[in-house]
């Protein structure tokens, strides 16, 4: 495993997360997370206005944006009150989230075995797929990393810590290998993504139940290895994940005291780690195969894999799910090689610098990029599904109870037109595009020497971004469920 | 360029984009494509919980005179994959949808969202009468077989 990554070690971290899985969850039938309505595809004379706006606003920010770089060396000016930054800060505040998180966590293990194996009538997989998976990515964008307070696995792991080292215990890898950098997260990223979208049973709550459980194994091991905070920052695949969307937040935290920065600030001083290229390529291709999977161009090609993999062997259900593992792998390889296709064009066209280098230098342009794909794409999901959280607060097992008197409220469905949808789905992207594109641009211009030489490396990494944005134009205007 | 010519150029590009949107988008009410708040047409219906069957009680039965004027689809399942009707099914909202499904081999058919689940047998066609009152896409899938068997799609007036 070199710096930035390999193709190789891309494709062993992809084989292990898939393998970790498929290992527990042998075979079934078809997959697909909770959703109950899929969202209309885009019309197509929006999806031709929106792509055209793409286009416009590209050669727009070209021409009007800064020469000098901007983002790369702020210092944060302003700052919130001290006592309300304590406050927010404060270990009792952490302690109390902590414990709320670890008690959602034994209730998504507790109902997943007890309770309803009907997704949507019992508590564990609108926890895990809506609330967490979709929902702290929305909060951390507007209130920065509070996963690092609500991950119940760091709480459990800090709460553990504390006795033991009363004990006398300590890490015991003293210090962690700097090039393992974001791979192990990467492995637990690969395995979540693997669950929602490749395996058929990944959302009965049973199965969501045992995958929590191995993951809190695995994070106990991680943490007892290296360190709660060492895990949490560089091994917790929803530590780097959520912690990549609260960089786009305009808070920042320094010991207790909290900053106001600029917008983007916090990604242009995102430091390259061994696998953070792969990283956001895996998250940019699970969302695009998340979209891919409903278009007809899959539909077409998915089923005649799938056949083509029961003739070896395995049986059906099984090989849908081997053809759907195969399109996922596909998707982020896809991602991969495009960008590393626009980094080698930046190399040619400057003359600087090691491939694998710039790659990790400019990977923090893709993460708006990357929560454009997630919010267009699962925005809806969040409106609606996330409503359910009113009825199964008083039902959470299924099984009729009516603890506080909500069990019989229902899902409004009619809640946001799909006119208000498009907009949004389309907005996000937009808004997605115009921050990468900065970034890329503010990042271009403290690398190369002269504004005329990051200039010629913007062309490629334009092309780059027009491509992932259309992309996800064109997944919107499939049918997206 | 200078601050003026900065101006300038993104002045221009807001006309551009905004003058395409106005150009591009249809006037007529048939895509919603001009009803940007879909708010106005959005009756607070709210049904279809989940996946729970108690729901499906909630859904408007369709009256004999009314279904002559419903949207009739008719699919056929041959080893519990469909070999004729729409694998789309268009509508809009407020329309009256009658889906028959015949089929050779029994299953359990379920059409999301609206949550109602229909049993089929050979010679014993499953039909799926209902007011579309919810926008979005829905898919008609077997619990026999997990397969998705269709998808419906209710498209804003």
């Amino acid at each position: 495993m070199r710096r930035g990554g390999s193709p190789l070690a891309a494709a062993a971290a992809l084989a292990a997360g898939v393998a970790a899985v498929g290992a527990l969850f042998p075979d079934s039938v078809a997959a697909h997370g909770i959703a109950v309505r899929g969202d209309l595809p885009l019309p197509p004379w929006l999806f031709a206005w929106a792509a055209s706006l793409v286009l416009v606003v590209s050669f727009v920010g070209l021409g009007t944006l800064w020469s000098q770089p901007r983002l790369e060396h702020h210092t944060p000016s302003r700052e919130l009150p001290r006592p309300l930054a304590r406050g927010l800060t404060s270990p009792l505040l952490e302690a109390l989230l902590g414990a709320a998180s670890v008690a959602l966590l034994g209730l998504t293990i507790y109902a997943g075995f007890a309770g309803s194996q009907v997704p949507t009538e019992n508590v564990g997989p609108t926890l895990v797929f809506v609330l967490f998976w979709v929902g702290i990515p929305f909060v951390s964008l507007l209130l920065g990393d509070v996963y690092r307070v609500l991950s119940p696995w760091r709480a459990i792991g800090r709460a553990a810590g504390t006795v033991l080292r009363r004990l006398g215990a300590r890490p015991l890898v003293a210090s962690y290998p700097s090039r393992l950098g974001l791979w192990p997260a990467l492995v637990g990223f690969i395995a979540f993504v693997t669950l929602e979208l490749v395996v058929a049973e990944g959302s009965q709550p049973r199965t969501l139940a045992l995958a929590t459980i191995v993951y809190t194994l695995w994070a106990c091991i991680g943490m007892s290895l290296f360190g709660v905070e060492t895990w949490s920052r560089n091994c917790d695949a929803f530590g780097v994940y959520f912690g990549l969307f609260a960089r786009l937040s305009p808070w920042e935290r320094r010991g207790r005291r909290v900053f106001l920065r600029p917008p983007l600030g916090g990604l242009a001083r995102l430091a390259p780690a061994p696998g953070l290229v792969p990283f956001v390529a895996t998250m940019i291709g699970s969302v695009t195969f998340d979209g891919a999977a409903e278009s007809e161009l899959w539909a077409s090609v998915g089923p005649s894999i799938a056949r083509t993999i029961e003739k070896l062997g395995p049986a059906p259900g099984t090989a849908t799910q081997i053809s759907s593992a195969i399109g996922l792998a596909l998707c982020v390889l896809l991602v991969w090689a495009l960008y590393h296709l626009g980094i080698a064009g930046v190399r040619a066209a400057t003359g600087s610098g090691r491939a694998a280098e710039l790659a990790a230098r400019f990977a923090p342009s893709l993460v708006p990029i990357a929560f454009a794909y997630v919010a267009a794409h699962y925005f809806s999901l969040l409106a609606f599904q996330g409503q359910a959280v009113g009825y199964l607060a008083s039902d959470p097992l299924g099984r009729g109870s009516d603890l506080l008197g909500t069990a019989d409220w229902q899902v409004d469905y009619n809640a946001i037109g799909t006119a208000t949808l498009w907009y949004l789905q389309v907005g996000f992207v937009v808004a997605g595009h115009v921050a990468g594109l900065v970034l890329a641009h503010d990042r271009a211009l403290a690398l190369f020497r002269g504004a005329r030489e990051a200039l010629r490396s913007q062309y490629w990494m334009l092309a780059v971004m027009v491509f992932f944005t259309s992309l996800a134009l064109w997944l919107l205007s499939q049918a997206n469920a | 360029m200078n601050a003026k010519g900065r101006i300038a150029v993104v002045v221009a590009a807001a006309v551009v984009a905004v003058g395409g949107y106005l150009v591009l988008r249809p006037t007529n009410d048939d895509n919603g494509g001009s009803n940007p708040s879909g708010r106005a047409v959005a009756t607070r219906t709210s049904m279809g919980a989940g996946e729970n069957t108690r729901a499906s009680t909630g859904t408007a039965a369709v009256r004999p005179q009314d279904a002559l004027q419903a949207k009739r689809f008719a699919l056929t399942l041959r080893g519990g994959e469909l070999v004729s009707g729409p694998r789309r099914i268009e509508v809009s909202k407020g329309d009256r949808v009658v889906i028959t499904v015949t089929s050779d081999r029994p299953a359990k058919l379920h059409l999301h969202g609206y949550d109602i689940e229909r049993d089929v047998a050979p010679g014993r066609p499953a039909r799926f009468a209902f007011e579309a009152a919810i926008e979005g896409s829905f898919e008609i899938e077997s619990h026999t077989t997990g397969e998705h068997i269709a998808r419906v799609e209710v498209r804003p007036q």
